[in-house]
């Protein structure tokens, strides 16, 4: 199972910073278009990140320190909704908060075997992720015997 | 646009197709040769010679030679994208999230 880390500093303090992690409001304002969070533990976590449902669950919810969440994606084989993990963790520090995501439990690392379920989310993905607009139909699961 | 988003584009290209991605199941456990797959899938030769020749632009497949046979097997670096996506997508979250609190909050 594969884990990515990355984290980053941000000059506000961590109560700030914890209410966009936890918040409808606070979510889309830097991740997916659309959310429904109840964070509580075994609450809802549900962000649409470009059509794609990012589903699973509020594992632990600590103000203003730490969040996990389970993640997936509602009709991913690959990576099925709650299927892995993420965690936000929040350190103060002089200039502010650091914020240090680990996403784990992610099945990068038997591609083989999940060929079919990246292939379905992640080009869409990718583009909105480096803050593209989508085209509609670029990608296409139809059979092309053409090129 | 980046080498990794050429990159990124022609392997999706390559498995945003049913009969690649069968192809790549194929020879995922043991190298097999163009007639050996064309039998299991049930597909002419031609149809596969054509898809394993944009699998392997995609860097999906790699060839080599056994006897007289040509052989194919799965390339595990080029199934690597996925990984490497997920290495881009948080810290591009990440920005994100810097960018919505910085603006909204004006600094602590």
């Amino acid at each position: 199972m594969a884990e990515h880390r990355s984290s980053i500093d941000i000059h506000a303090a961590p109560e700030i910073v914890f209410d966009f992690l936890v918040t409808e409001a606070g979510m889309t304002s830097w991740m997916g278009q659309w959310a429904s969070l109840d964070p509580v533990p075994g609450g809802q976590f549900a962000v649409d990140i470009a059509g794609y449902p990012a589903r699973g669950s509020f594992l632990e919810v600590d103000p203003p320190r730490r969040v996990r969440v389970s993640w997936g994606f509602a009709g991913n084989e690959s990576l099925p909704p709650g299927s892995s993990t993420v965690s936000f963790e929040l350190t103060p520090t002089s200039a502010g908060t650091r914020v240090e995501v680990v996403h784990s439990g992610l099945p990068a690392d038997e591609v083989p075997g999940h060929i079919e379920g990246w292939s379905h989310f992640l080009p869409r993905l990718a583009r909105t992720a480096v803050g593209g607009q989508l085209p509609t139909d670029t990608w296409s699961p139809q059979l092309s015997t053409t090129e | 646009m980046t080498n990794t988003a050429i990159a990124l584009d022609r392997t999706f290209h390559a498995l945003a197709d049913p009969n690649r991605r069968a192809i790549l199941a194929a020879v995922r456990n043991e190298r097999c040769a163009v007639g050996e797959i064309a039998g299991t899938l049930g597909l002419s030769q031609q149809i596969v010679s054509h898809h394993l020749k944009v699998l392997r632009a995609a860097g999906l497949v790699t060839g080599s030679r056994s006897g007289t046979r040509h052989l194919f097997a799965v390339r595990a670096e080029g199934l690597s994208v996925g990984k490497e996506f997920f290495d881009d997508f948080w810290p591009d979250r990440l920005t994100a999230l810097k960018r919505a609190v910085e603006s909204s909050a004006g600094g602590r």
